[in-house]
């Protein structure tokens, strides 16, 4: 038994209360033969949280053989009885929150009210899902050629998906992909991050309780993700890849899919603009910009990554920023008073400051922060404000992935705009203006997927969610999420 | 209002003690503003009653024309009866122990109640009505029987709960409705056992209609979250137009006794979700469901004034308050057409939007092609649910004259096999009509049918030995288009098969009613199939199937079935109104 069983009260849902955690296959606990495993660590202590399995290539075949198995029966179930296991499972999870909220918290170091809104999210997802699967509606359209002809589209579960999912949200990104599965008729193979496999577990166990057939389910654990990721995309069996990462990798499992030419949805890195108005109220976007900014420590794809701020609120913005930002609490997640957590890891330190260093060696400004936490024991960093930043630094082109807020200067909607649009992906994007024309003509020519505008992005199951450019393509929930996992069969029907 | 005092003894009611009726004189006091209210009794004449009664206990009242009195009242009239924990020992007749949770229908208080802003409120009036077991003929209990102003307050109250609750969040709507599908399930059984002791249908009927009412809920609080408008492209190429989606007001609801539950969740929940206010006014016959679900509306978090529910026994007077209150923004209705246009014709005035789902007339065709045995099951689910009291019940049964004689025996197998009797008894598959006029009615269609030369294979009578409320299941032959039953509904367990022999033909007369709600079709010809679902003139058209009735499928009629649609996606549209905005960028 794992040493942080105690601190559960179902540790049985991770797995905790065995040695190695196993893995789920074809309904059932698994445990590679391989007897290999790895650890997962609290990235707010670097003390290990425990061990899970680490399957083989030839055990990922398995469980892609037993979705494909538990997909001749579960696409026959009716859309009624998918939405009823759906919500069953999204009333398990709310029973039993508390594990998973504090699970999430551990293994990847966001505070626990980040995670209880992660939690919540994805309850969230699962019960919009419930909806959509009885709204699976085709069409019926007249032929062009013959009055009486019909062309029906029908709609069917595209087959057995791999969904492929990321260690900064391991709950969400599991049940906004799994959900629109499950209610489509998919059966799914999961592979989630070797980072944070423990969410993942816990929600594949609450859904056999509320009662998904042997097979429907199924999850990889695995040290070796690209292999494992290769086998997944490149497998016959499977039809349907949905993964969210970062852009790299994505560009490789879209390679491999090809040559079974996969379905594929792709929710990929950002660089968002978070571009500010002089007549918008300055707290309001300041507040805005940190409760996005610093939710799951800056590890967010949706996260602003340039803050266009004009120049004649520069220097307020500058001041209100930093008097906000020295109040954040820096943190183990498992504290409540916990503002911001740690780096999901060491790499994630290296590669912010390496931002940092770049702007600063091009002329930047430090106004707080700049270097890692070291005595706490984890992988922390300080909260951080640049300014005097230029669209020649590393962070006007690439995502920073962490608590390091960028101020540039802007002058008018025109030079603003080609700056924000001045990048390869196109995920989110920030307006902030009270004039309804400014508001609406930004918000139609930003070139990415999401726009919030005066408003923070937030978890809403009604939206569809998804980029443009090299953000990927494919929408998740929202009134587009179930249709990803689907095919659209025309029938053209002879009624005479 | 200047008042003036008649004192007159008159007989308001017998006291029904162990079946035995006694005599009550009572004295009733006349207001000017027509209002009665009882005042005393004749000692002598009740001081018997009064022993009696303290020594039996189970007692109801028996209404005399349409002088009602409040029981309470009464016994606080005639002795040192007060406080209401000696009534609810006294009111406790036998059927009432086959519920498990009398508060759900508010019966530990005599009468039951109304639910207005909030609370549950007596007429204050104090005229109650009295609720009928069909299958019994025996009186359930007695409701408070609401005026017309109390209608209208009930509309103003809805009206002032509308201003907050058209700004609740969708997801707290859709919340709200998940648990009152929730608890209307954990109901199930009393819910059930309740309608069944008042509409006469049979338990398995009831139960079924529970739960295709609960779906609604569960159903429409999905709807609740679905409330999307459109973004357009607009003419000039600075503008843009976005469509929103807004509550129409407060709506007026009036509900038929033939669903008592599924009828009101079709129209609450999407009144609901949509975020309007109602007022419901379910059918006399029938208002024990209704107050069930308020009750479980209340448990399940309804704000207050939003859902109010107001009884009474005089659907005329009620229904024209709601129909030309102009706070009343939309009405639903469900019954019969001549109703509807009365109703219609009322809302003109401040020109209410309107759902109409009226009678029908449906027509059940078997092509020779047909499975005759999947059609024949199809028929008697179809025709004989409820009874055949349901809108979308088999009318006019048309078999093609290939496979007349051995389809006439696959129904006549089945109807057989029937077991007619009192709802609640076990194996019963079918229950008695609704009421003595609605036998009446069965009858006169049968005679008239008989008259002109049909024949009854079976039944074709009332079935006295059970009760006044009893009709034989029927079938009829050789039933002409000259028949009654050919030109409106039965509304009764009567299946009259006529023959045809073309396609062109039975199209024709299936057409041939200024009704058209739904139509069913046997063939295994694809063409066929769509060809006549095509040209029937009705709104929903069972092929190969006699259920047409399902949460997802629109459901409502065309021509005088009346307009609009229920359920499916297309339901919460009927609460809403369409805003476009066009915003210039200029």
């Amino acid at each position: 038994m794992s040493s942080t069983a105690s601190l559960f009260h179902r540790p049985e849902l991770f797995g905790l209360n065995q040695p190695v955690a196993p893995s789920v296959v074809h309904g059932k606990w698994f445990t590679s033969n391989s007897k290999k495993f790895f650890s997962v660590e609290n990235p707010s202590d670097t003390q290990e949280v425990g061990k899970v399995t680490d399957m083989t290539v030839d055990e990922t075949k398995k469980a892609i053989e037993a979705a494909s198995d538990a997909f001749k029966s579960y696409k026959n179930l009716t859309h009624v009885q998918r939405s009823e296991l759906l919500s069953r499972w999204a009333t398990l999870i709310e029973e039993n929150k508390e594990d998973l909220v504090k699970m999430l918290t551990m293994e990847n170091g966001k505070p626990l009210s980040h995670s209880d809104m992660e939690v919540s999210a994805s309850i969230g997802y699962i019960k919009w899902y419930a909806g959509e699967a009885v709204r699976v509606f085709g069409d019926v359209a007249p032929s062009s050629l013959q009055m009486n002809n019909f062309i029906l589209s029908v709609k069917q579960p595209v087959g057995i998906s791999g969904l492929i999912t990321p260690w900064n949200f391991p709950s969400a990104m599991v049940t906004r992909k799994g959900g629109a599965a499950l209610a489509a008729g998919c059966t799914i193979v999961i592979m989630p991050s070797a980072s944070t496999p423990y969410s993942c577990l816990g929600l594949v166990k609450l859904a056999q309780e509320a009662g998904f057939p042997e097979g429907v389910i199924n999850v990889v654990t695995t040290s070796n993700v690209s292999e494992h990721g290769k086998e997944l995309t490149t497998n016959p069996l499977i039809r349907k890849i949905s993964f969210t990462g970062s852009t790299n990798v994505g560009k490789i499992l879209m390679s491999q899919s090809a040559s079974t030419v996969k379905k594929i949805s792709m929710e990929l890195g950002g660089n968002a603009p978070f571009i500010v108005f002089p007549d918008f109220p300055v707290d309001q976007a300041v507040q805005s910009l940190c409760n996005i900014k610093f939710f799951s420590a800056g590890e967010v794809c949706v996260c602003p990554n340039r803050v266009y701020v004009h120049k004649d609120i520069y220097e307020e913005f500058s001041k209100q920023l930093l008097e906000k930002v020295k109040s954040i609490k820096v943190g183990d997640g498992l504290d409540p008073s916990t503002g911001l957590g740690p780096l999901i890891s060491k790499q994630g330190c290296d590669k912010m400051a390496s931002h940092i260093e770049d702007s600063v060696s091009k002329g930047a400004k430090l106004l707080a922060g700049g270097k890692p936490i070291t005595d706490k024991g984890g992988y922390f960093f300080e909260p951080t404000v640049l300014t005097n930043l230029n669209q020649d630094m590393i962070v006007a082109c690439e995502e920073t992935f962490g608590p390091l807020i960028s101020l540039f200067q802007f002058d008018n909607v025109d030079q603003v705009l080609e700056w924000a649009n001045d990048t390869e992906v196109g995920l989110a994007a920030y307006v902030f203006s009270k004039d309804v024309t400014t508001l609406v003509h930004v918000a139609k020519e930003l070139e990415v997927g999401l726009v919030g505008a005066n408003i923070e992005l937030v978890d809403e199951p009604f939206m569809s969610f998804g980029g443009i450019k090299q953000s990927g393509f494919g929408k998740e929930a929202g009134r587009h999420g179930v249709e990803e996992f689907m095919i659209i069969k025309e029938i053209n029907l002879k009624t005479q | 209002m200047k008042t003036k005092d008649v004192t007159k003894p008159i007989q308001v009611g017998k006291v029904f003690i162990n079946s035995k009726r006694w005599p009550v004189q009572v004295r009733e006091k006349t207001s000017l503003a027509g209002r009665t209210e009882l005042t005393t009794c004749e000692r002598n004449q009740t001081s018997a009653c009064t022993k009696e009664i303290h020594r039996v206990g189970g007692i109801s009242f028996a209404r005399n024309y349409n002088k009602r009195i409040h029981r309470q009242d009464y016994w606080k009239t005639i002795g040192n009866y007060s406080g209401r924990r000696a009534m609810s020992k006294m009111s406790n007749p036998g059927w009432m122990s086959k519920i498990r949770n009398v508060d759900l229908f508010d019966l530990e208080e005599q009468p039951a109640r109304s639910f207005i802003g909030g609370k549950w409120v007596t007429a204050s009036s104090g005229q109650v009505f009295d609720v009928e077991d069909p299958g019994r003929s025996r009186v359930l209990a007695s409701v408070t029987d609401m005026a017309v102003e109390e209608t209208r307050e009930a509309i103003e109250i809805a009206h002032t709960a509308f201003q907050k609750y058209r700004h609740s969040s969708v997801r707290e709507r859709a919340a709200i409705l998940r648990r009152w599908y929730e608890l209307m399930l954990e109901n199930a059984d009393d819910l059930a056992t309740m309608m069944t002791l008042e509409n006469g249908k049979s338990l398995a009927d009831s139960k079924g209609e529970v739960v295709y009412a609960a779906n609604f809920l569960d159903w429409f609080s999905g709807e609740a979250l679905r409330v999307n408008g459109d973004s357009h492209m607009a003419s000039a190429p600075n503008n843009r137009i976005l469509t929103i989606k807004q509550p129409v007001g407060v709506v007026g609801i009036i509900t038929p006794w033939n669903f008592p539950a599924a009828m009101i969740t079709r129209k609450v929940g999407a009144a609901l979700a949509a975020g309007c206010t109602m007022v419901i006014r379910p059918a006399g016959e029938t208002p024990f469901s209704a107050i069930a679900l308020a009750k479980l509306a209340e448990r399940a978090g309804v704000p207050a004034g939003v859902i109010n529910m107001v009884t009474s026994d005089s659907p005329a007077e009620h229904g024209l308050e709601l129909t030309t209150n102009p706070l009343v923004r939309k009405v639903s209705f469900t019954g019969s057409t001549n109703v509807g246009k009365i109703l219609a014709n009322q809302s003109s005035s401040t020109l209410k939007k309107l759902s109409l789902e009226l009678g029908g007339n449906a027509p059940f065709i078997v092509f020779e092609d047909a499975d005759l045995e999947k059609a024949a099951d199809a028929l008697i689910a179809c025709k004989f649910r409820g009874s055949g009291q349901t809108c979308v019940c088999a009318n006019r049964i048309f078999v093609h004259s290939n496979v007349y004689t051995p389809f006439v025996q696959l129904v006549y197998d089945r109807v057989s096999r029937f077991q007619l009797g009192y709802g609640l008894d076990e194996g019963v598959t079918h229950g008695p009509l609704v009421s003595r006029k609605a036998v009446h009615k069965v009858q006169e269609h049968v005679n008239d049918a008989l008259n002109k030369g049909a024949t009854a294979l079976t039944g074709g009578s009332v079935a006295s030995e059970m009760g006044p409320c009893y009709f034989h299941p029927t079938v009829l032959i050789e039933a002409k288009h000259n028949m009654l039953i050919a030109q409106e509904e039965t509304f009764g367990p009567v299946c009259a098969l006529f023959k045809f022999s073309t396609e062109e033909e039975v199209l024709k007369h299936a057409n041939n009613t200024p009704v058209g709600l739904a139509g069913y079709l046997f063939s295994k010809d694809i063409s066929r199939v769509f060809r006549v679902a095509e040209a029937l003139e009705v709104g929903m058209v069972g092929c190969n199937t006699g259920a047409v009735s399902d949460v997802l499928s629109p459901f409502g009629g065309v021509k005088e079935s009346g307009y609009g649609r229920e359920g499916s996606q297309h339901g919460i549209s009927e609460y809403l109104d369409i805003k476009s905005m066009t915003i210039s960028l200029d």
